[in-house]
């Protein structure tokens, strides 16, 4: 399956979930007014329209440029612009999604038990899952930067930052 | 006029505001200058810094990242034939042809001059243009705000790139963000789950820092991992110096700069084109102007960098007169101007003369302090060009936190902020543009609240958006925008068919 139509089905259903909280809306007492359901239900009308359409168009596929004899200036200046860009670097989805999975539990943590702590940790499993020494280099530089910031915001700007529900 | 010039003069020239303004923009040129980092990243780094300070050094050093961060660009489009940030794509065409031939220097310079020339037109554009579009737009009511608003919204489609649908499914999904929170006209919950914290609705700021600094941070982490243990040689480029245009070569571009930063400075003013388009639509002038541009002249260098710091200016104009961003940069300094308790619309002109003032005159200041920072510092920057970006990406990891957090002291706009993170990663990766939900989330609570308040006005007859003149005109101009791209290749295979059967 291609990820276009995933992508719209995973949006149908979401859409469909939505349009079901928005039944649950109350009606408006005010005259002429539409009321709360209005507006969310005119998205969501749109919203299923364009992912309907999504799901009947092609993936995007590197097209090769062709020049054709009705190119004007603006198509060379358009030209111009594809020639210069360059392609960026895809990598692994899953590389990625862990990497976000750390940083949410260095989030947790910094609920927790408070800014220090869990950006410390956030950060070093971060740096060490992209191939730095656990130690000394990404506990140390991890520790570095969150304490500079930490004095920065909360010492200088006095800028409150999270202390931690468990103290 | 006079009294606020006096005013804005006075707060704009103060130590502090100077000082930031000059951190504000080293920190643009330098984050500009290196590949793969945006200034809307070193933007969204410098809000969270923003909160202890008075809005003008606030709004101040922001500016600075926006300029710089537009003319820095051009450095390593130069010297690596990369360009720093989308809008100096078009400047790598010559000056990196330039640099091959060993005037680097020249480049450099040319590239420079361009951009305060651009920077400058575009102020005094908009020093003449923005009070009398304030001055209109104070009589504007809810249909005619609702209009503006469609209108700005409609831009979606340009800022959607070649993909429309998803452009337009992004944009939508950020207008459904917005009805999250307490209706506008009731005041009643709307999808808040029962959480406290989702009652004042989804913040813009966690979703911006989310969805511009988080995938670049791990995409950033990642190239690391990948490039891990090779060394790449890097060229020597210690002895660069930028050379300035003699008079005869500024003699000789001036009207091309002029037409490119006027350009620039025309597509800037409307909502969703931006700097690539301009600096291309500017280097296709300087092609006219000199038919050797793309093999390495001045032409190719200038007339780009004039016209994307042509749009620096022009994209201050719908900000600060109705209050409409025109892209990712300008979305992020409304947010800031939110937080300093400002609002951009016509009001500000009015309640705050002074500041908007001192903020016209912030930018010229800024404007020379690149002149002379990128001139003299170009041996700064080219070391700059090697700087380790994860370390750099490690500490705009802790401060988003920090700039999540500190908003609202509202831990729930650090979840929001990461959960955005991932959903801007998720769409960058499927090629679903970010900046349309960002304009959508910026505008959304402002379409709805006026739309209903308009019925509510006419008894809910739709009639009243008709009526308005001015709301009549934005949402005509708003629905051709939205159909056009449709109806583009249908026109274009029609008018190549004619063209077939006439030759």
């Amino acid at each position: 399956m291609k990820h276009n139509r995933i992508i719209a089905v995973i949006l149908l259903i979401f859409i469909g979930w939505w349009a079901y909280l928005t039944t649950q809306l109350p009606e408006t007492t005010m005259p002429g007014e539409p009321g709360p359901k209005f507006f969310p239900a005119v998205i969501l009308g749109l919203m299923a329209v364009f992912s309907v359409l999504l799901f009947f168009t092609k993936d995007k596929k590197d097209t090769a440029m062709v020049k054709t004899d009705e190119t004007d200036d603006t198509d060379d200046a358009e030209d111009a612009e594809k020639e210069v860009e360059k392609k960026e670097e895809v990598f692994p989805i899953f590389s990625a999604l862990k990497l976000f999975a750390v940083f949410f539990v260095g989030i947790v943590l910094v609920y927790f038990l408070g800014f220090n702590i869990g950006m410390i940790f956030g950060l070093t499993v971060m740096l060490w899952m992209i191939g730095w020494r656990l130690f000394p280099r990404a506990i140390l530089f991890s520790a570095a930067v969150t304490l500079a910031v930490y004095f920065l915001f909360d010492w200088l700007l006095k800028i409150p930052l999270p202390k931690g529900s468990l103290f | 006029m006079l009294d606020y010039l006096v005013q804005g003069l006075t707060i704009a020239l103060s130590f502090q505001n100077l000082l930031f303004m000059l951190f504000g923009t080293v920190l643009g040129l330098v984050f500009a200058a290196i590949p793969g980092l945006t200034f809307s990243t070193a933007l969204i780094l410098l809000i969270p810094l923003t909160f202890g300070l008075e809005a003008v050094p606030a709004i101040s050093v922001l500016l600075g990242v926006y300029a710089g961060g537009m003319s820095g660009g051009s450095i390593s489009a130069i010297l690596l034939g990369i360009p720093g940030t989308p809008s100096a794509a078009a400047t790598v065409i010559d000056g990196y042809a330039m640099a091959k031939k060993g005037e680097a220097g020249k480049a450099l310079g040319m590239a420079v001059y361009a951009s305060v020339f651009g920077g400058i037109f575009s102020l005094l554009v908009l020093m003449l243009v923005a009070p009398q579009l304030a001055s209109v737009a104070i009589k504007f009511g809810p249909p005619e705000i609702f209009a503006l608003v469609v209108f700005g919204l409609s831009t979606i489609v340009s800022l959607s790139g070649t993909d429309i649908v998803k452009g337009l499914l992004a944009g939508l999904f950020g207008l459904l963000l917005c009805t999250v929170g307490l209706d506008p006209v009731m005041g009643l919950q709307r999808y808040t789950f029962g959480q406290a914290g989702l009652m004042v609705g989804i913040g813009i700021m966690p979703v911006m820092i989310g969805m511009f600094a988080l995938p670049e941070i791990i995409d950033t982490f990642l190239r690391a991992k990948k490039n891990q243990g090779l060394k790449q040689e890097e060229p020597k480029r210690d002895k660069v110096k930028a050379a300035f245009p003699s008079f005869k070569e500024m003699g000789k571009t001036f009207f091309l700069l002029i037409k490119s930063a006027a350009i620039g400075t025309g597509l800037g003013a409307i909502p969703g084109t931006g700097g690539p388009v301009a600096s291309f639509l500017a280097y296709d002038q300087a092609k006219r102007t000199n038919p050797l541009s793309g093999t390495g002249t001045i032409e190719g260098v200038g007339a780009p960098e004039s016209a994307n710091n042509g749009v620096t200016g022009g994209a201050l104009i719908p900000l600060l007169t109705l209050g409409i961003p025109g892209d990712s940069a300008t979305a992020i300094m409304l947010g800031a101007f939110l937080i300093h308790g400002l609002a951009p619309g016509p009001l500000l002109f009015q309640n705050y003369g002074d500041l908007v003032y001192a903020i016209f005159i912030s930018i010229l200041i800024i404007y020379i302090m690149v002149l002379v920072i990128q001139f003299y510092g170009i041996r700064l920057f080219v070391k700059v060009l090697d700087f380790p970006k994860v370390n750099l990406m490690v500490v705009i990891l802790a401060v988003s936190v920090i700039g999540a957090f500190a908003i609202n002291l509202n831990f729930s706009d650090v979840i929001i902020m990461f959960f955005s993170g991932v959903l801007g990663y998720l769409m960058k990766r499927f090629d679903f543009p970010v900046t349309p939900l960002i304009l959508a989330l910026v505008l959304g609570y402002s379409i709805e609240d006026n739309f209903r308040k308009s019925l509510v006005f006419s008894g809910g007859s739709l009639d009243i958006f008709i009526k308005k003149p001015v709301s009549l005109v934005f949402l005509t101009l708003a629905m051709i925008i939205l159909v056009a791209p449709f109806l583009r290749p249908w026109l274009e295979k029609r008018f190549r068919l004619k063209k077939k059967a006439l030759s």
